[in-house]
């Protein structure tokens, strides 16, 4: 900025910003990257968003076991990618905002009008990816300072965010085309006034911001990978490690210890007005199997782990009910989200559908959802629901 | 092509703000919309404010001490680098949404691994400035030959 003693304290003005990294040509590389970015985040946070309907209009295939936790490692490497990029993107052209319109008149000018929607638009852009960016990050830790929904606002928002973003290359499609048929250094686009050199040459900054992206993709969001856990020394989580698989909600938060820890639990399982009721000695008299299955959860972590318990298709064939019935579950969980979930007709056919009584080798935990727990492939955390206290065959 | 981006654009983001005012009660949508108001607020009026003074600090800096352009080049990688992830890590850091009852959620030492961020950006930074990837001897070079495109090698000095 320019004339920083002396002067009067005033708005400033789009030329007097003159580096000549505040340019379009940077503007639209960094941009691409970070559209890359948005689109698989979106891409994969509907996926997630479908995963978790109770009755998908088209099932959900049980394998590969591993893709949802790749879904949503995919989502939040992708997400924590952005904000550099976001950050870098808006520091190229933060001197934009400051450029005068058009006077209004009495009569709005088609280019006033042209003006406020292109600058609204952006707006909502720019409101709609803070706010993306700033929430998923927060959620990470489990941290709600707001009071909307974080799953309803974080969804929605995503659609506009979207949306702002193909209305915003729509309107900048020319510039993008003739900024990327020309050389990174080439000054055809910029602001007659952004001439001063900066301490990075383009390509520098391009390299800085690539550079950025994935230090803070794999420092805060490696976590969610195993291969990546060593490195993300600012993950909230561990993918595994010597603290064993990570809890989203406790035995304490869900309030649910008294419960779980009664000697007199059983399992109930019901088909129409048939039922059986299983004491957790009498399940660990089936026949068990065990079975390693990554558990992912929607905030972004995955772990695998290896589940030993009865298979959910055998419990089901005791009330002579079809292996491939659609099976209601519910927890003694009495309130909060992840109390109940439904398995859809292949899920509960699956061999490697389990109610779980070990994890990797020991009693289940009472955090982990001790007697028993529900493990299937393919499935959001939440749906892998803990402390079972029913099973029921829908249809 | 342009009209039909802008089209499906707007349908989309319509879609969004449906399902917002949909699935949300009021409060709850007011409160949605002010958070993204005051993100935008933040961001325009604080942080990139602070950025440029950053920046001025810097250049100052480096005009005063009379250090090369490689070193320049270094500490604004390292500040872009450690500046951005820290921004990015501010719930780790700051032990937002912990809970004793659940040791697994924040369960590693984030001060010790944000010292070892700063120390990797300083490293990086350091090994891209004088590889000559960041910056040049003579900057402003490939600016004079008006019309001529060329892919310059960056380190061909």
């Amino acid at each position: 900025m320019s004339s920083p003693g002396g002067q009067r304290v005033r708005v400033p003005r789009a030329d007097d910003f003159g580096s000549r990294l505040r340019s379009a040509a940077l503007a639209v590389r960094v941009g691409r990257l970070l559209g890359v970015c948005f689109a698989l985040a979106f891409v994969t946070g509907v996926i997630s968003h479908y995963a978790q309907l109770d009755r998908p209009p088209l099932p959900i295939p049980t394998s590969p076991a591993w893709g949802y936790r790749v879904n949503q490692a995919l989502h939040v490497l992708s997400g924590t990618a952005a904000v550099p990029l976001l950050l870098v993107k808006l520091w190229t052209v933060y001197p934009l905002l400051f450029t005068r319109g058009p006077r209004p008149g009495l009569v709005p000018s088609r280019a006033l009008v042209r003006v406020v929607l292109e600058r609204g638009s952006i707006a909502v852009l720019v409101g709609s990816a803070l706010f993306q960016l700033s929430t998923g990050l927060a959620n990470v830790t489990q941290w709600y300072p707001w009071s909307f929904s974080f799953r309803g606002s974080h969804y929605a928002m995503a659609w506009i965010a979207i949306g702002s973003l193909l209305v915003h290359i729509g309107v900048k499609l020319p510039l993008i085309r003739s900024v990327l048929s020309r050389d990174l250094d080439d000054t055809g686009a910029d602001r007659p006034t952004a001439v001063a050199p900066g301490l990075l040459t383009r390509r520098g900054l391009l390299r800085t911001t690539w550079l950025t992206a994935a230090t803070a993709a794999v420092v805060s969001a490696g976590g969610t990978l195993s291969v990546l856990d060593r490195f993300a020394v600012l993950s909230a989580r561990r993918s595994g490690g010597p603290d064993g698989l990570p809890i989203n909600r406790s035995a304490e938060e869900a309030d649910v210890v008294e419960a779980a820890s009664a000697g007199d639990w059983t399992c109930q399982i019901w088909y129409g007005d048939r039922s059986v009721d299983l004491r957790r000695a009498e399940l660990e008299q089936m026949t068990q199997h065990t079975v390693t299955l990554p558990i992912a959860c929607v905030e972004g972590w995955s772990a695998s782990a290896t589940w030993t318990g009865v298979r959910v298709r055998d419990l089901v064939a005791l009330t002579d009910a079809p292996a491939n019935a659609e099976v209601a579950v519910t927890s003694l969980q009495r309130r909060g989200g992840a109390r109940a979930s439904v398995l859809p007709p292949n899920v509960t056919a699956d061999d490697r559908t389990l109610l779980a009584l070990r994890l990797n080798g020991a009693v289940l935990s009472l955090d982990h959802g001790y007697p028993a727990r529900v493990i299937a492939p393919n499935r959001p955390g939440v749906l892998q629901t803990k402390w079972v206290q029913r099973l029921e065959v829908v249809r | 092509m342009r009209g039909l981006l802008v089209g499906i654009g707007v349908a989309v983001a319509g879609y969004g703000g449906w399902l917002l005012v949909s699935t949300q009660d009021a409060a709850a949508v007011r409160a949605t919309v002010l958070w993204a108001v005051v993100a935008v607020i933040v961001h325009d009026l604080v942080l990139a404010p602070l950025v440029i003074g950053l920046g001025w600090v810097v250049r100052e800096l480096v005009r005063r001490t009379g250090v090369g352009g490689r070193v320049a080049a270094a500490l604004v990688a390292a500040l872009v680098v450690l500046g951005s992830v820290t921004l990015v890590a501010v719930p780790v850091l700051g032990g937002f949404g912990a809970d004793p009852r659940d040791p697994t959620l924040l369960p590693r030492d984030y001060g010790a691994g944000w010292w070892l961020v700063a120390g990797f950006s300083v490293l990086a930074g350091t090994a891209l400035a004088f590889t000559g990837l960041l910056s040049e001897e003579r900057p402003g070079r490939s600016d004079r030959g008006p019309g001529a495109p060329r892919r310059r090698r960056p380190h061909g000095s």
